[in-house]
């Protein structure tokens, strides 16, 4: 077992491997009565398919990971959920594109509900009974998302952007392709991508590390190894959006506009690189842009943005884009002020000052972060995907410098990487 | 953890210590009337005091002054409870012992002592804010989840307070003026019960004393009557359409029970049982046995005394859904429900609770209800009550609720 103190955030991090294969990372939390537990695989909605043993290339319908997501709970027609509740837990998962996460929070029985996480985790029993009646439970799931226009018009701008990208598509897959899903499917995806090597288990709590340790070598049952392959995904985009600009009427009564900009995958096998990329350009769209910012200040005079206003950055290894967005009552004057100001950003915005708050923020952020076991996991899952501990990423990002956020800059400008996608009011 | 609460005429002040956090918490709650007359400026009000202050007299200026104290969170709510409106404040701040800054303490609580007294009020922020206001009730229009929510209530709620928006009235945005602002604010420093609470690590940071003179804040004595208690009279079921994707189902139960009555335990336990889990028997025979919905919920609100159902699901499954809504809370009357979803239900509650102590704004929330109503602060009290509740008790309360409203947002069709 290895065991790391972090003075500074006064936390001790505990790692060790199952079998020599499944890697679990504890996080002891004094005090706490919950316990947090997640189990992830690198399987999101982006995987398009797996190669079988004879190295032939296998499409799945869309939506399979999130599928997925809702069938690990059966074993042979029953849903285990129940167990867990049984004994002080209530369990979970979510999808995303590039992974899947099932967790639990238990105040109690905490070894028993790790191992039975993580047994489901690796040996659900799908029946075709169970796949079918879930077809309907998903398919409203999706028609529910449907009746929200701002998750549509998040989907419709990631449209706008990328032509081929499985990031495009809706994480639930569509009416049809959920309905294509077969037991065969979900029983190959389980076993290409629910290994334990890529798996990781993590939990944060009042918890001894060392007991949990032999806890779960006493009992523990891992699958055998797979001759099945995941499917290297190759994502050829252009270096522009596909549509740049596109309205929808929709039975809204206040529009709203979502503006994307289409970036360049950052690639390179060097993860605090990545990560210092990520963090700096994250820091410039907030100089530029966030609630501090010389823009925000002058969309907010001229009416033209609500308390809705936010940005987002996301960068991930084959795609990454920046959305910025506010609902507005004159949507077409919002679109040039944000189209108007990308085209005068220069250098001299980006000062020393701003930049100095942004690192104290940065610190206050990770701290506060500390004290939510869900916001920890999370952030401790993500690093963990690219081979770093989250407690060394503060560190990692004191070290970015003002030119390191400059040099992104001329990412922002290129207008044809920009898209706005605009919901108003259905014309009577 | 504890709790100690110092209180006189003017204020009350409550201070829960714990070392579990690597931050603190402090919630400053004004608690007025709800009153249909002033409520739009009251929140209004609210809102221009979030926006900007006398130190910080632009929102960028705020924005950045609560990013350079290592990014203090500050966040303000308005808020029902029973028949009383309360502004809500909010300040998260980390951990002294974390910053190096030696200034670091003495700035926090003058920010938040700036925030609450310095307030600069403008004509140019009522603006903003009102139209604020509007776009938040016209959002309310393009969710449909919270659009047939909303009609739900408009309805159940008819001549109800409960059909006051904490966040005032659509048509009174207008007319409130810089005036009334002012006088909403001098009323609610003046008039209101002020109850201000500290969760975190005292010794690190800061003592019950220090943080009631750096805030210098004084009000009126508690409030004693919190509850409007109506008798809902049940109603025809109402359906209304519109353009969306999935037809919504909402139905209310008068249960006639109010927080920290002698059956609140008992609706507690009822209301898990019915649906507010995975394993409650409206979600499993909904979903799980008959895959009619991706979501079935019960919820129990202990100030109007109701319990709520919400779903959503294609039109044809709607009757099913409903009939099978009667069936379980038939199957509850007869006491015909399995042992085993009675224990998973109990456990979830007694769950619920634990980690409820594990969340600064619950233990927050838990301590302005000791000093509210009396109830103790400590887990102790909610779980042997909670054990205490027998199936009989259950089945009891069942037998005595009546169904008010069946409210169903469909799609528009061609017929």
């Amino acid at each position: 077992m290895n065991k790391d103190y972090y003075e500074h955030f006064d936390e001790t991090l505990e790692t060790f491997f199952l079998e020599e294969r499944l890697k679990v990372s504890v996080v002891n939390k004094p005090y706490f009565s919950k316990t947090y537990v997640t189990i992830s695989t690198p399987l999101g909605s982006i995987t398009k398919g797996y190669l079988d043993e004879n190295k032939q290339e296998k499409s799945v319908p869309l939506g399979i990971a999130h599928f997925l997501e809702h069938k690990i709970f059966e074993q042979d027609g029953l849903d285990v959920s129940s167990l867990f509740s049984a004994q002080e837990a209530s369990i979970n998962a979510f999808t995303e594109n590039n992974r899947t996460t099932y967790l639990f929070s238990a105040t109690n029985h905490v070894f028993e509900n790790t191992l039975r996480l993580i047994d489901m985790f690796f040996h659900p029993k799908f029946t075709a009974p169970g796949v079918e009646k879930e077809k309907n439970i998903i398919t409203e799931e999706l028609n529910m998302y449907l009746d929200d226009p701002y998750y549509s018009q998040y989907h419709a701008l990631l449209n706008q952007m990328y032509e081929s990208h499985a990031v495009k598509e809706d994480i639930l897959g569509t009416k049809e392709s959920i309905q294509a899903i077969s037991v065969n499917d979900l029983k190959a995806m389980h076993e290409t991508y629910y290994q334990p090597e890529v798996s990781h288990v993590i939990i944060i709590g009042d918890i001894n590390a060392r007991e949990l340790e032999t806890y779960l070598n006493a009992h523990v049952h891992l699958p055998k190894k797979t001759n099945k392959l995941p499917l290297t995904a190759s994502f050829k985009e252009p270096n522009k959006v596909i549509e740049d600009h596109l309205v929808i009427e929709k039975d809204i009564k206040i529009p709203s506009v979502l503006y994307g900009i289409k970036l360049l995958p950052f690639d390179t096998k060097d993860s605090k690189l990545f990560v210092k990329t990520h963090l700096s350009f994250t820091i410039l769209m907030d100089m530029l842009f966030g609630k501090a910012s010389e823009w925000y200040e002058q969309f907010m005079d001229d009416g033209l943005i609500n308390d809705t206003y936010g940005l987002d950055v996301t960068v991930e290894d084959t795609y990454a884009y920046a959305l910025l967005g506010s609902e507005t009552t004159n949507p077409k004057a919002l679109y040039q002020a944000l189209k108007g100001a990308f085209l005068q950003i220069e250098a001299s915005m980006i000062k020393e000052e701003d930049f100095l708050r942004f690192k104290k923020q940065m610190i206050g952020s990770f701290i506060q972060s500390l004290d939510s076991l869900e916001s920890l996991s999370h952030q401790m899952n993500k690093y963990a995907q690219l081979d770093l501990v989250f407690y060394d990423v503060l560190e990692l990002a004191q070290t970015i410098t003002l030119d390191n956020v400059k040099s992104h800059l001329d990412a922002l400008k290129n207008i044809d990487q920009h898209a706005v996608n605009m919901i108003v009011p259905k014309s009577s | 953890m504890q709790l100690n609460t110092i209180k006189d005429d003017t204020l009350t002040t409550q201070i829960i210590h714990t070392k579990q956090f690597k931050t603190s918490q402090i919630h400053i709650r004004f608690i007025g009337a709800l009153n249909e007359k002033t409520i739009t400026a009251r929140s209004l009000m609210l809102a221009m005091i979030k926006a900007k202050n006398k130190a910080y007299p632009t929102r960028k200026a705020l924005s950045k002054a609560l990013e350079s104290h290592y990014d203090m969170h500050y966040h303000t709510q308005a808020l029902k409870l029973g028949k009383k409106h309360i502004n809500q404040f909010t300040f998260g701040v980390v951990n002294p012992r974390f910053i190096s800054d030696i200034t670091y303490k003495d700035n926090i609580l003058t920010m938040i002592k700036t925030c609450l007294h310095d307030v600069d009020f403008d004509e140019k922020t009522l603006k903003e804010e009102k139209q604020f206001l509007k776009d938040y009730f016209d959002a309310e229009y393009s969710n449909k989840s919270r659009y047939a929510y909303k009609r739900f209530k408009d309805h159940l709620f008819q001549g109800h307070p409960f059909n006051i928006h904490p966040l005032g009235l659509e048509e009174h945005i207008d007319l409130v003026t810089l005036d009334d602002i002012h006088q909403a604010y001098e009323s609610m420093m003046r008039d209101d019960s002020v109850v201000i609470s500290f969760t975190g690590d005292t010794e690190a940071f800061i003592d019950e004393h220090t943080l009631q003179q750096a805030l210098s804040l004084k009000g009126q004595a508690l409030p004693k009557e919190f509850f409007y208690k109506h008798t809902f009279t049940p109603m025809t079921p109402i359906k209304e359409t519109m353009d969306i994707t999935q037809d919504r189902l909402l139905m209310a139960y008068d249960t006639k029970t109010y927080y920290a009555d002698k059956d609140y335990f008992i609706a507690l336990v009822f209301n898990s049982l019915f649906g507010d889990h995975s394993d409650s028997l409206l979600f499993k025979t909904v979903r799980e046995q008959h895959s009619l919905a991706y979501y079935i919920q019960a919820t129990y609100s202990p100030f109007s005394g109701l319990i709520t159902i919400m779903s959503g699901m294609e039109e044809k499954n709607i009757q099913k859904a409903i009939q099978m809504i009667d069936a379980v809370l038939q199957t509850i009357k007869e006491n015909t429900f399995d042992e085993h979803v009675f224990a998973i239900s109990k456990t979830a509650i007694k769950q619920a609770v634990k980690q409820s102590y594990d969340n600064p704004t619950s233990l927050s929330l838990k301590a302005l209800r000791k000093a509210l109503f009396n109830t103790p602060f400590e887990e102790d009290y909610v779980l042997n009550n909670i054990e205490q509740v027998s199936r009989e008790d259950v089945v009891g309360f069942a037998k005595n609720l009546t169904q008010i409203l069946i409210y169903h947002l469909g799609r528009v069709t061609d017929e």
